[in-house]
């Protein structure tokens, strides 16, 4: 395929060639049939993923489920990964589907659950600690998935625009629209701490 | 109004820089003459940064790499038939299975309750401490203090972690020791304070406490089963902060001496942790065993338990192998949940919401330091990650056990122990006999053994300064007969008669 490609096998495990280790090149070995260098392609992104996990849901307990999931995804459709956009985009994309998978189940669970078995830690932490970090968390909390994501995307994870437009996949226009919309929906939740907050 | 929010629009983008080179030179534009796009140009500013500001630290997960691959491993391809339509036919069948029961045997329930009280009392009558308190030194008790790590097997190498991860939550671990060999921490921590023989014994009978309620914590069973006493991890604070207050006592000008740039936290009153931590135990053991998983009161009294010759210590020496626990699952035990997940190198059981009798006790982050700088010399010291120590008390409801999955050899850590218990004995009569030969009676065991510490002690002092004359003397006579001038020769210079 690629010039990298017609290396001899054994250059490929040199260290002086490390440079090359970007994610295609990993995942070009992966398809060569070094199922083994999953591994490193897990401890690369591992962190991020469970991180947007964490920040999309703000539910401690399923995020390691949720993460191996959406590594058993990449595991098995990695061959069908066309070096068209960036690993991560394609990453990201998956693990916010199996974010959107999981909250629409809990929405289901919830209808024939009773409350007790959901109990929601976020609550527990506000009472306890009342600060500013807390209540802004809260109000990102509050607002539709659709307009959270987006920002949460760009506000703490630091994707672009495009990033996120390919990570979600939507316009362009749709996420510029959708992060401020986003901004203004926390602004108005904020609204009564306005002067502590925003001042 | 649709121009005032397209601006807005325009403005938040023009924060994120996502602006096109067109749409940049009209926004800045229109920013220079307008108050109210400056303001809101502000506020937008503030929002953003308070979003960043709200992001809650994650703890890294080490072990999820292993914890993917090994689910890799072990995904099995599964038939159309078989993912679609076994649990279907398993609920029909379990659903049969009940109405008949029901049907034709009233007493089924009562008997299914009956016949799991029996498994629990199988697992629990006959679990005993996996360490007597004299088959643990006073240096594996101050390096599981220092390090979380007890050493359960030496041809293995293989230790019980007891220990918190970065973000404060417990765990447990059966595994190969990857540190070298510190031996002779404790000697070397103590040898830089000024303690005579009594002082020293203190210390000796402090570690004694802990020995006996170390092996109250930790138990095992003829039928593999393992049982954890959750205050466990308490014990090990506790361990620490009794060894500073008790150190400090001793030897307060060079135990500050040693503490003066490490930030030591001095209590105001002496507290008796270990007492304070033996009133609120619980007896809510959590048990493992090779099939199941479960909490249940042990109520463990020392004293039957002292009856136990070798004999029956040689008896726990059977066939049996620790079987892993081969499945992932999650339990609910009694005010609380378990959940089982694998991996190729080790079966991690997460236990959560179990109650644990809180204390606050004193961290002393700073006395592993103390010892690394008055061990510095020895070469081979390798000493734990300090971020273990800054923990926060955030995740407190969480804790977690790490098994290899490999079979652990019960029989060899069994071995490793009454090889131990036997050295103690042996130990134990040696002193015996110099102590009848000194024709002293203790009262009391304690007493006894505190008394004969001293003695072998002073005996082991004694023998070192023959060993000194002896070797003056020799020189003495080279020196002499070489008619070198020399020095004199001071003889017995520490005995005190």
């Amino acid at each position: 395929m690629n010039s990298e490609n017609n290396q001899p096998e054994g250059e490929m495990e040199q260290p002086k060639i490390l440079t090359l280790d970007d994610d295609f090149s990993i995942i070009k070995r992966f398809n060569k049939g070094e199922k083994e260098v999953f591994r490193i392609l897990i401890n690369r992104h591992k962190e991020k993923v469970r991180n947007i996990i964490f920040m999309t849901l703000s539910e401690i307990d399923a995020i390691d489920d949720i993460a191996q999931e959406v590594f058993i995804t990449v595991f098995k459709n990695l061959k069908n990964f066309r070096y068209e956009s960036q690993f991560t985009t394609w990453l990201y994309r998956i693990t916010i589907n199996k974010c959107k998978d999981y909250l629409r189940k809990k929405r289901v669970r919830k209808i024939f659950s009773n409350l007790d078995e959901d109990y929601d830690y976020r609550t527990e932490e506000i009472d306890e600690n009342n600060d500013v970090r807390m209540i802004v968390r809260n109000a990102i909390d509050g607002l539709p998935d659709k307009l959270r994501i987006p920002m949460i995307l760009r506000d703490i994870e630091g994707l672009s625009y495009q990033e996120i437009s390919e990570t979600l996949e939507l316009d362009l226009g749709t996420v510029k629209s959708r992060i401020f919309r986003a901004r203004e929906a926390l602004r108005k939740n904020l609204e009564p701490m306005k002067k502590e907050l925003l001042a | 109004m649709k121009h005032k929010y397209d601006d807005h629009l325009l403005l938040s983008a023009y924060l994120d820089n996502e602006l096109t080179d067109k749409e940049k030179e009209y926004i800045e534009k229109k920013l220079k003459t307008s108050v109210d796009l400056q303001n809101k140009l502000e506020e937008l500013k503030k929002l953003k940064s308070l979003t960043l500001d709200s992001k809650k630290e994650l703890p890294e997960n080490h072990y999820f790499e292993q914890r993917v691959m090994s689910a890799l491993l072990e995904e099995k391809p599964k038939t159309f038939f078989s993912k679609k339509w076994i649990p279907a036919f398993g609920l029909v069948a379990v659903s049969m299975i009940i109405f008949l029961s029901l049907n034709v045997n009233p007493e089924f329930f009562k008997n299914l309750i009956d016949t799991q009280k029996n498994v629990i009392s199988n697992y629990t009558g006959n679990l005993k401490p996996l360490f007597f308190p004299s088959e643990i030194s006073n240096e594996d008790l101050f390096n599981f203090a220092l390090y979380e790590e007890i050493p359960l097997n030496n041809d293995e190498n293989q230790v019980l972690k007891i220990g918190l991860d970065k973000s404060g939550k417990e765990y447990f671990e059966v595994k190969k020791s990857n540190k070298e060999d510190d031996k002779n921490n404790l000697q070397n921590f103590l040898s830089k304070l000024n303690l005579n023989e009594s002082k020293k014994s203190k210390v000796d009978s402090l570690f004694k406490d802990y020995a006996t309620q170390l092996s109250k914590h930790i138990l095992i069973g003829d039928d593999n089963a393992i049982a954890i006493n959750p205050s466990v991890w308490n014990l090990r604070k506790a361990m620490i902060a009794d060894f500073v207050n008790l150190t400090r006592q001793l030897d307060t000008k060079n135990f500050n001496k040693l503490a003066h740039s490490f930030n030591i936290p001095v209590p105001k009153k002496y507290v008796d942790w270990n007492k304070t931590l033996d009133s609120i135990k619980t007896n809510k053991y959590i048990v493992f065993t090779p099939d199941s998983v479960f909490t249940s009161e042990l109520n463990l009294k020392m004293t039957d338990l002292a009856e136990l010759n070798q004999e029956n210590l040689i008896k726990r020496n059977s066939e049996r192998r620790f079987h892993r626990i081969d499945f992932d699952s999650v339990f609910n035990v009694q005010k609380g949940r378990i959940k089982i997940v694998r991996s190729p190198d080790f079966v991690q059981v997460q236990v959560e919401e179990i109650e644990i009798p809180d204390i606050q006790i004193p961290d002393f982050n700073s006395l592993v330091e103390i010892i690394e700088k008055s061990v510095q010399n020895q070469p081979n010291l390798n000493l734990v990650n300090e971020d273990n120590l800054n923990r926060t008390r955030e995740n407190q409801q969480r804790r977690v056990l790490v098994l290899p999955p490999n079979d652990i050899n019960l029989d060899s850590i069994l071995e490793e122990q009454n090889k131990r218990l036997e050295n103690s004995l042996k130990k134990k009569s040696e002193r015996g006999k110099s102590n009848s030969n000194n024709q002293i009676v203790p009262e009391k065991e304690t007493q006894n053994i505190d008394e004969n510490d001293e003695i072998r002690l002073e005996l082991e002092k004694l023998r070192k300064e023959i060993e000194k004359f002896r070797k003056l003397f020799r020189n003495y006579i080279q020196e002499d007969s070489s008619q070198n001038n020399h020095e004199p020769i001071i003889l017995f210079e520490h005995i005190e008669i």
